[in-house]
């Protein structure tokens, strides 16, 4: 219990931090702090797998779940880091 | 669900929970990617209609689902230990929490709407409300799942206590946590 405690405490302050530099709102607002969004996000990514492997118990298995967890993990990170890289803000024209 | 020393065979609780749990992860990545795409399609428009949004608000929401989880862990090792009592104070405590979750975000839904004029027609609350909406029908569940495992514990006068319930309900509590680990940042920090 004290190891999860202490997990349960980084992911506290991993909050914390995500807060405190996500409060750069006129940076974030003009799309000018891509570096901030995807601090923000692998801030995000690591407390879900915080989650998957110590509180949902993924770690203490092996094989397919853990991997499929981690991949997961890496693809839904990738994807939300990636979208603003490989279409920057104004580079998409949608018709509504 | 402290992390044993040794490697179990197989997943927590049931394995075709994790089905579920995989799928309803998925379903929301997939929104998740498509809200970070369409985003950068209008970013003025997005970042004017976030500007609305209480980040006290949702920071407090996050805090209050990061101690349910805490709970619920404490929940899950007192009954591992067969301890029932303290067990039962602890499920009774991560339920309130739930309903300190909800009644938080009714109350963000409810400020949303007196102050943005047809919020609901406007593309970044679409998105929105059905991300938070879908996400506050998971806790829904959730609330459901943990006062069937209050009931099941209170009818228990020994220890014999079905551990797999016990472990399918927590860890659809923490996914459910997981998935706002991951809204949060994406429609209030960035």
């Amino acid at each position: 219990m004290r190891k999860t405690t202490l997990i349960w405490l980084v992911l506290i302050i991993a909050t914390i931090y995500s807060m405190k530099i996500g409060q750069d709102q006129h940076a974030l607002s003009r799309g000018e702090a891509p570096w901030l969004h995807t601090q923000i996000i692998a801030i995000a990514m690591f407390k879900a797998r915080m989650v998957l492997i110590h509180f949902m118990g993924v770690g203490a298995t092996g094989g397919a779940l853990r991997y499929v967890c981690e991949a997961w993990v890496l693809i839904v990170g990738g994807a939300l880091i990636g979208i603003p890289m490989l279409w920057p803000h104004g580079s998409i024209a949608l018709t509504h | 669900m402290n992390q044993p020393s040794t490697i179990r065979q197989s997943a927590p609780g049931e394995s075709s929970a994790w089905v579920l749990y995989l799928g309803d992860m998925s379903v929301f990545a997939l929104f998740l990617a498509t809200y970070s795409f369409y985003k950068q399609a209008s970013p003025d428009a997005f970042a004017e209609a976030q500007s609305f949004l209480s980040r006290n608000t949702g920071s407090l929401n996050t805090f209050v689902l990061l101690l349910s989880s805490l709970t619920m862990l404490i929940t899950v090792d007192n009954l591992k230990r067969g301890l029932l009592v303290p067990a039962r104070l602890f499920t009774a405590i991560t339920i309130l929490f739930g309903m300190v979750f909800i009644g938080i975000k009714v109350h963000e839904y409810s400020l949303l709407l007196s102050k943005v004029e047809e919020a609901i027609r406007v593309e970044f609350f679409t998105y929105y409300f059905m991300l938070t909406g879908l996400h506050l029908l998971h806790i829904l569940v959730g609330m459901g799942l943990l006062i069937s495992l209050l009931w099941h514990i209170s009818t228990r006068m020994s220890s014999v206590v079905d551990m797999r319930f016990v472990e399918v309900t927590a860890c659809y509590w923490h996914m459910v946590d997981l998935l706002w680990l991951i809204i949060f940042p994406l429609l209030y920090l960035t």
